[in-house]
């Protein structure tokens, strides 16, 4: 029983997340843009339409979490996208740029960026990833939506993992 | 397929209910998600980007401090842009809003004036590139073309040449005056960008330029004025077509 109540609040954490980064992001787009740009790793074409996606593709995880529909895989694709995101603040920080993260908003240039701000960021997304990963292992969870998501709240753990 | 599970699966059965709504929840949370994209892909998207000032009718004046504006004589309403060439958010609002500002003084609408900042020199590599490029802008407004001036202005602030803030390399005065070049620029405006004639006056011109945006009640670049007035020009898409009709 347990599991599935930590499932249920991995569930709605990372649904969380994903709507508050995706609706901050897309409630700036210009900040959006300056963010993805301040990465200096797309080629110039792309920054655009990375940056007109990204929000709405967040939202969108956000939202399938929340209802729970599909929940392994969005919780592959919420994993895979966290991933690129810590290789994106990994890059800026091994190359030596000075940028916030935009993870939340914001974005672009920030001289007051240290290490340890990188750092903070990694960690905080790794546990946003072992949140992920929780679900990929027991994405069932009482009140989701997917007829593969959902499980009842017993007390039959063991015959309830299939 | 939960039924194939057997009589002692506990997990919920699913019926045509659950896959109705799942159903009609997929559905809605795609047409937020396309919607969104596509309502911002138009909120955002000039008609006019890279558009520049051609109409010969069009005058620059060379004004105090470095101000240039550039105008039909007579047009009604008075654009009036603070920005440093090398804030990212100045290249955004540029792309966003530079093409409908160059129509809108095509028309005859407005006069645009440009005060040029240089407080973000210390975020580029050379150190004074916002002044450098400053410079330039002055140099090519000595030939009083203003086609030129905004080609080239809008070169400077393109998002494919624009330098990066905190980039490890931006536009020496070779390059600067190689783009002026290309913008059309005369033999002796491209001589005074690669010399830096006018560096040190450009300087000196920021800091006047940076009193007048405190003066108009704002602090950072970009900052839009209409009539004196302090726009949302980067947040309002549509503020030249609201402000200038």
């Amino acid at each position: 029983m347990w599991i599935k109540i930590v499932s249920v609040l991995a569930r709605l954490g990372l649904s969380a997340v994903f709507l508050v980064s995706g609706g901050l992001k897309a409630a700036s787009p210009a900040d959006t843009e300056v963010a993805v740009r301040a990465y200096q790793l797309l080629p110039n074409g792309l920054v655009h339409p990375v940056a007109l996606f990204l929000p709405f593709f967040e939202l969108a995880l956000g939202l399938l979490l929340l209802v729970g529909i599909a929940v392994r895989w969005v919780a592959v694709v919420s994993a895979l996208t966290l991933a690129a995101l810590i290789f994106g603040v990994v890059s800026a920080w091994a190359r030596g740029l000075s940028i916030d993260c935009g993870c939340f908003g914001g974005g672009g240039f920030d001289a007051d960026v240290t290490w340890r701000t990188y750092l903070g960021e990694v960690l905080r997304d790794i546990g946003f990833i072992a949140l992920a990963v929780w679900l990929m292992v027991f994405p069932r969870t009482p009140g989701a939506l997917g007829p593969r998501s959902r499980a009842f709240l017993t007390t039959r753990p063991a015959l309830a993992q299939v | 397929m939960a039924n194939a599970k057997g009589k002692y699966n506990p997990q919920p059965q699913s019926s045509t209910l659950t896959y109705i709504l799942g159903g009609i929840a997929v559905a809605v949370i795609a047409v937020l998600v396309i919607g969104g994209v596509i309502w911002q892909s138009n909120c955002t998207k000039s008609e006019n980007l890279g558009y520049v000032v051609s109409n010969t009718a069009v005058q620059l004046t060379y004004g105090d401090n470095g101000v240039v504006t550039l105008g039909v004589p007579g047009a009604p309403k008075h654009v009036e842009v603070y920005e440093d060439a090398l804030c990212p958010y100045c290249s955004h609002l540029e792309e966003q809003s530079g093409g409908d500002v160059a129509k809108a003084v095509d028309e005859g609408k407005a006069q645009v004036s440009y005060h040029l900042l240089n407080f973000l020199n210390r975020g580029s590599a050379s150190g004074d590139y916002s002044s450098r490029a400053a410079a330039a802008l002055q140099c090519v407004a000595q030939d009083s073309n203003a086609s030129a001036y905004s080609k080239f202005h809008t070169k400077l602030f393109a998002t494919d040449y624009q330098p990066g803030e905190g980039s490890k390399s931006d536009h020496s005065n070779d390059q600067l005056a190689d783009a002026v070049r290309d913008a059309g620029g005369s033999e002796a405006a491209v001589s005074c960008t690669r010399d830096g004639a006018r560096v040190d006056q450009a300087a000196t011109d920021a800091q006047a330029a940076s009193a007048a945006l405190q003066a108009v009640g704002a602090q950072g670049t970009p900052t839009v004025t209409v009539d004196g007035i302090v726009v949302d020009a980067l947040g309002n898409a549509n503020w030249v077509t609201e402000q200038l009709g």
